[in-house]
This record gives C-alpha cells, structure tokens and sequence, in this order.
C-alpha cells in the first residue's frame, strides 16, 4: 500500500495471481472472487487478496527483459556480483583476495568501535621535554584517531611505528597481545582455562571440520558440472589413470564413519563448567568497579572479530571496514543482464540498464474536477495530494482522467479491460469511457519542439474566432465545460493519452436483507484492514509495429519467431495487469 | 509590466541602540566588521581572540567574557536572549564554531563547540570538552572535564586528551596557529568597538 493516492502499481507476471498456473495447482482454492470476469482466459486479478501485494511493484523497482519482452520484478531476476571494492578508500578487491583475506579492507581503513566513524592516522605529538634535545631525530609515531568521538588508539595503549601497512601492524599488535595474556597463565591453568582465543579457536575449528569433510565421504556437489560427477564415469576414468593407494583403497571398503561435532579445545570447542575460575573472577569484579559505559555494547562485540570476546570498552579494537559489491542483475529465465553496473568502482553510470520505465506505458489517474477550490496562488498549497485524500463518498459517481504515457519510439495501440465491479468485499462500479485508444510515441525534445504548431489537438484549427483566441492565449476553450462522452478520448499529447473513468464507490455495509444471515455470511462480510480502499484492477495490453534490423540478430542467427526478412515490420504486443488506487472509502 | 523604480516602501531599518556597548578589546584581538556587539553589560574580549563576521555576542543579560585565542565563528551567538540576569565565560583557546549557540555559565578552556550545536542556560562545559555538530546541552547540564557529547547525545570520556598533555598542547598549537591564519583572512575592524 502506497503512502499517498492516486498511486499505480504494476503486476509482475511472475506470480499465480496473474498468470494462470499450472494444471495440477489450480485445484488449490485461490481467491473466492476469482471469477471469469474479464474477456481473456486469465483470472481477475484481485488486489485485495492476501497475496497480492506480493506481486505488486511500484515501476520504479520493476526491470524490463527485452529478449523475453516482459517485466522483471525482483523475483525474476537473479543477483550475480560483479566486484567487491572497499567504501572508503574505493579500492578495487580481487574476488580471490575476497576468498582468502574475508570480506573486510586490509588496507588501513578502520573505523571507530565507539562511534562507527573513519579513523584516520595521525601522528603522535611528541612530550615537551624533547624539544630540548634537538638532535635526536624525532620518534615517529602514529596512532589512528575518531575524527567525530575523539577515540583513539593510544586508549588501548596502542601506537605503530610506520603511518602505512595499519594492518600488518595491527595483526603482529593482536598476536603479542593474546600470547601475551596466556603466557601468563601457568600450564596446569592453561589446561582448565575454559576459554581459548578466537583465532586458534577458528583455526582448530577449520582444521577438524576440513579432516571430516574428507573422512566421512561427503555425497559430491549435486550442482557442480564436473565431468566426473557420475560414479561410472569417475570409476572408468580411475581405472585409466591407474588405481587408488592402498590406504585410500582401504578407506573406501571401510564404511565411511557419519560426520561428527568438535568434542574437546584441541578440536575449538571450548565449554563453559559451573564453577568460576579466577578468570571470571576478574571479570566480575572489574565489572562491580566500573561503570555502565564502559562495558560493550552487544553490537560493538559483533562488529569485528578481535571485538568478540571484549566485554570492556578499553579493550575494544578498530574495526576494519566491511567490503562493499557491486552487483549486476540477470533475467533468471534467458539469463541476461537486465542490469549491469561498470565495473569500474568510480563509475556510476551503468554499461546495461533496462528499466520497465522506458519501456512500458505508464498510467496515471487524477480526478477530473479538483473537489477543493483551488486556492488563488499556488504556492499557498501546503500539500500536493489533498485532492485525493478526501474520502470518497459511497454511491457518488466520481470521474477520473487515467493518462497513459507511452515511452517507446513507436506508436502504440493501447486496450484497458477492467471488470464492472472491482473484486473484493466492497464492490464499487468501474467504467473506462473510452477502452482502446492509440498513444503516440516518445520521441526527442527536438521534434515536440520542431512540431509545435501541430502538438495540440485539444486546440482546434478552424480558422474560428474561438481558435483563434485559443492559439493567442495558448488555452483551450472552455475547459471546464468539457463533457466527458462515451468512447471519446479526452486529451492527446505527443506521447501520452488521456481518457475518463468513471468511478462509483460501493458502500462499506452490504444493504440491509430480508432474509437473516448465517454467522459465516456475517463473519465474511466484516471488513479488515485496508478494505475500504479504493483499488481498481486494470488489464493493459499495448500493441505496436517495429521494424527488425539488421543489429537485433546475432550473425548468422536465424530467429523463428520473426517471419520477414530484415527490415520487415513486425508486430508485438505486451500485456500486464496494473492495479490503480484510487481512495478511501469514507464509512 | 514596465513601471519606473520607486523608492521601496519598506519600514526603515532598525533603530541603532543609543547605547554602545561598554567594551574591553585587547589590542591583538581580531573582530571583524560585521560581528555583532550589543547590550549593555561588559564585553571583555581577550588577547588574540577572532571574532568572525555576522557572529552575535549578546550582552543584554549579562557580562561576556571571551578569553585568549578563542574564535566565534560566523552566526555563532554567545548570550542568552531572555529570562534572568547570567553571565557568561569563555575560557582560553575555546572554538565555538558557526551556528552555535552559546547560553552557558562558563566554557572551560580548550573546549570546541561544534558546528549547530547548542548549549542551554546556566550549564558548565569543562575544559577540552567536545560538543559534537547539532548535539544540545539541557539548560543547568555540568559537564566534566575531557567529556566528549557526540551521536545525538552520547557521552564518553576522551582518555585521550586526559591522559596525555602533549595532545592537549598540539591543540593549543593548532588553535595558534588558525589564529594566525585568520590574522591575515579577516580584516580587523577591532578599532570600532575600543
């Protein structure tokens, strides 16, 4: 449900409430009101059923895939990364260097753990008392510094000695520290010491999980397309290159153990007992001393992983930033790239980008005489959309102007079905005055420019006083005399259409009956949330002639579905449900 | 339309008070022409201090005190507007940056106040504080030395600053060192209000 009416949103034909589905599911019951109103086969599409907004898109999130010739909706299309790159320095990562390094900038970029912002490297003032021995050279310094908190290294009594390769540094920092504070521990400690590092718990974790993995005879990738995936073709090909060495041979006879969980520290699996050691005890009395800022907060500890196992705010480390993607998208059924951005990282334009925008009609509905007087200036008007946030009025014909605008370069033939009453529990009477009209096409700034004097058609050129009275003042005569008539359209720009709809909103409470109602008749006619809106389903089929050539084909294709040679006309067509609210029925 | 130009039929400007600001400006300091002095009570500007254009020291309600090398950005305003008589001190080396809004009792040295940010009535901001953009201190707010308000009302302690004075004197430094800066930028008109 949009913010603001009027609103449209479009249907992608993705989903079973648009499309018919297949024989074996339609025995499902779908929506009650699912009759065959309309003159096509496929069902009305109910905006008012549960599933329905799950299969409408406002056009600016819906994709256009011009092989296929239809809509995307973010359904359709399948996310494949085209690079990574760090946000705040824009270097470009290798996606190898993703895999090895992880997903973070190993290049001095980090960011405040108190604050999230950048942290910069500055250089460490040096104590006053060393102004008095010039000769020695000065000690450089360096520590990263919150330019918006003011945190910085030196509170967790931290400095490097070079302003480059922060990284390096950091890592050979973290190692002295950890081993640092278990060397303390005596060895029979170390033994009970109920917790182990992160890294060598990491590390011990990947290795048993790896010597599993192999041990157990894990069943292949069913999606890898190795040529050996089958167990004849990678016996036969064993068979060639000679045999297994016996202990392998010895294995595979043996039957393969099922996979196990890590049991011990040796593996990284490190249980927490009931009884408190001493290093718990620190902890806990540490935290009676302290305050409540200066403990981490939950997020701080997930930020990075040296911050996992810190419960105190000077312990925290600067967390290094995470990797960004750019991210192209592919229509999943001819797997092409509807969107595709440059892969270079400061480009912002994209290489492909085919939006449904540009290729679609686009509806808009406004009603047709403004029920508020407008107000004498309009820069006094507080909001845009007042119109038609007034609630409309049950059983009063209202009339709106649907325009269709037409993006594409070539002339289109445009036909709205819409059913008589719209599904759902308040039926409310729908008539399109003129169905099927033609819309001009798109064309460059120029030619509306170079054609002016022919744009108009609401201004007519019969030599008349009226015209010509028109053409001085550039309004049409009589513009709010205009009746709206049947099958007539009302206004025709260069690209874009208009026609009256006439709307009457149904009353919210059934009529009164003779006959009592069971309980489930009267269950069924409570209205739930968001019934009383306004919501008029219409179908849109446009057709259009293009001409094929020679560029569409691939050399040397020869493509079925045209049957005229290069240059020839061919006719398309592009079909979608769209649903366009309206209003709120006032109770 | 065509018409001749006619005198505007605005109201005139704004009567000049009759009173000028009893003031005490330290040779060094730097005002720039289009700051605002006004009220009747003392303005103590101290050495070295900029006072850039179009910033507003109120003394309508109280004494003003500015102290050494401090700098009051443009659209700065030190003085509280209304309620009862309070006067205000500026420390030493303290930068209010443009737009804020200054109604403390006293600033401690060093501190800045950033860009927007406001500081109600009566309230203490130590010294090497660290009011971040657009933060607001509430009317009567004490805040302790090296505090740093930041993230829409955050606080934390800046161990920074506090533990290590060679960081606090390269702050002096820099703040000399703009001042210096400003010395050549902003043309003094400091002689207007000796």
């Amino acid at each position: 449900m949009a913010a603001a009416f009027p609103y449209t949103h479009y249907a992608c034909p993705c989903s079973d409430l648009t499309s018919n589905p297949p024989a074996s599911l339609s025995k499902r019951t779908s929506t009650s009101q699912a009759a065959n109103i309309d003159t096509t086969e496929d069902r009305t599409f109910n905006p008012h059923d549960r599933r329905a907004n799950y299969a409408l898109y406002p056009l600016d999130h819906l994709l256009f895939c011009d092989e296929c010739d239809s809509i995307r909706c973010p359904k359709c299309w399948t996310e494949e990364i085209i690079n990574w790159y760090c946000p705040t320095c824009l270097f470009e990562v290798p996606s190898s260097a993703v895999k090895s390094d992880g997903n973070r900038c190993s290049r001095n970029c980090y960011s405040c753990p108190e604050c999230t912002a950048p942290l910069s490297v500055t250089a460490v003032p040096q104590q006053a008392s060393d102004y008095l021995k010039p000769t020695e050279t000065a000690i450089e310094a360096y520590m990263l510094q919150c330019g918006y908190c003011d945190w910085s290294t030196r509170d967790i009594d931290m400095i490097f000695n070079k302003p480059t390769k922060i990284t390096e540094q950091l890592v050979k920092l973290r190692k002295a520290r950890t081993s640092a504070s278990s060397g303390k521990d005596s060895p029979e400690k170390a033994a009970k010491h109920d917790s182990i590092s992160h890294d060598t718990a990491f590390a011990s974790l990947t290795t048993f999980y790896k010597g599993q993995l192999s041990e157990s005879g894990d069943p292949q990738n069913p999606f890898s397309n190795t040529p050996y995936s089958s167990p004849a073709n990678l016996a036969r090909i064993m068979n060639i290159y000679g045999g297994l060495s016996a202990t392998a041979l010895k294995k595979s006879r043996e039957k393969p153990q099922p996979m196990r969980e890590a049991r011990d520290q040796s593996e990284g699996f490190s249980a927490y007992g009931f009884e408190e050691t001493d290093h718990e005890e620190a902890i806990t009395s540490k935290l009676r001393a302290l305050s409540w800022e200066d403990t981490t907060t939950a997020e701080q500890r997930l930020s990075t992983p040296p911050n996992n196992d810190s419960r105190f705010a000077d312990q925290l480390w600067p967390v290094a930033t995470q990797l960004r993607t750019r991210k192209g998208k592919r229509c999943k059924t001819c797997r092409q790239f509807v969107s595709r951005p440059d892969s270079k990282v400061t480009h912002i334009r994209y290489k492909i980008r085919l939006l449904a925008m540009n290729n679609v009609p686009r509806l808009f509905m406004r009603p047709l005489h403004s029920p508020n007087p407008a107000p004498p200036n309009p820069a006094f008007r507080l909001r845009e959309d007042d119109p038609m946030q007034a609630e409309l009025q049950a059983h009063v014909a209202q009339q709106y102007v649907l325009t269709i605008r037409n993006p594409i370069f070539e002339t289109i033939k445009v036909t709205l079905a819409t059913p008589g009453t719209t599904p759902g529990k308040v039926a409310s009477r729908i008539t399109i005055l003129c169905p099927s009209f033609p819309v001009g096409p798109a064309g460059d700034v120029w030619d509306e420019a170079l054609s002016s004097s022919t744009a108009s058609n609401s201004v007519s050129n019969d030599g008349s006083r009226k015209a010509a009275m028109a053409s001085l003042t550039g309004k049409a005569p009589e513009d709010a005399d205009r009746q709206p008539e049947a099958g007539k359209i009302w206004d025709r720009t260069r690209n874009s259409t208009s026609v009256i709809v006439e709307i009457v909103p149904g009353s919210l409470r059934p009529p009164p009956s003779i006959v009592p109602k069971t309980e489930d008749e009267l269950a069924a006619e409570e209205l739930d949330e968001d019934d009383d809106v306004l919501e008029v389903p219409v179908y849109v089929r446009a057709e259009w002639e293009t001409v094929i050539d020679a560029d569409s084909f691939a050399p040397g294709e020869k493509d079925s579905k045209h049957h005229g040679r290069h240059g020839e006309k061919v006719s398309k067509e592009l079909a979608y449900w769209c649903v366009l609210g309206v209003g709120r029925i006032a109770a | 339309m065509t018409s001749k130009p006619v005198a505007s039929k605005r109201p005139p400007a704004p009567i000049v008070p009759a009173v000028k600001t009893p003031s005490q400006v330290h040779p060094s300091a730097i005002i720039a022409d289009k700051a605002q002095i006004t009220g009747a009570h003392t303005v103590e500007i101290g050495e070295s201090a900029v006072i850039h254009p179009y910033a507003k020291i109120r003394s309508e309600r109280g004494k003003v005190v500015i102290g050494k090398s401090s700098i009051v950005y443009e659209r700065a305003v030190v003085g509280v507007a209304d309620g009862g008589e309070q006067d205000i001190t500026i420390g030493e080396g303290v930068n209010i940056e443009t737009g804020a809004v200054i109604e403390a009792k006293s600033i401690g040295d060093g501190s800045t106040v950033e860009v927007n940010a406001s500081i109600g009535r009566a309230a203490v901001v130590g010294r090497y504080c660290r009011v971040a953009a657009l933060e607001k201190v509430e009317a009567g707010e004490e805040l302790e030395d090296f505090t740093v308000v930041y993230s829409d009302g955050q606080r934390r302690v800046d161990k920074t600053m506090r533990d290590h004075p060679e960081i606090r004197e390269a702050k002096q430094v820099g703040q000399e060192k703009s001042i210096e800066l400003m010395r050549k930028m902003v043309p003094n008109a400091a002689a207007k209000w000796m």
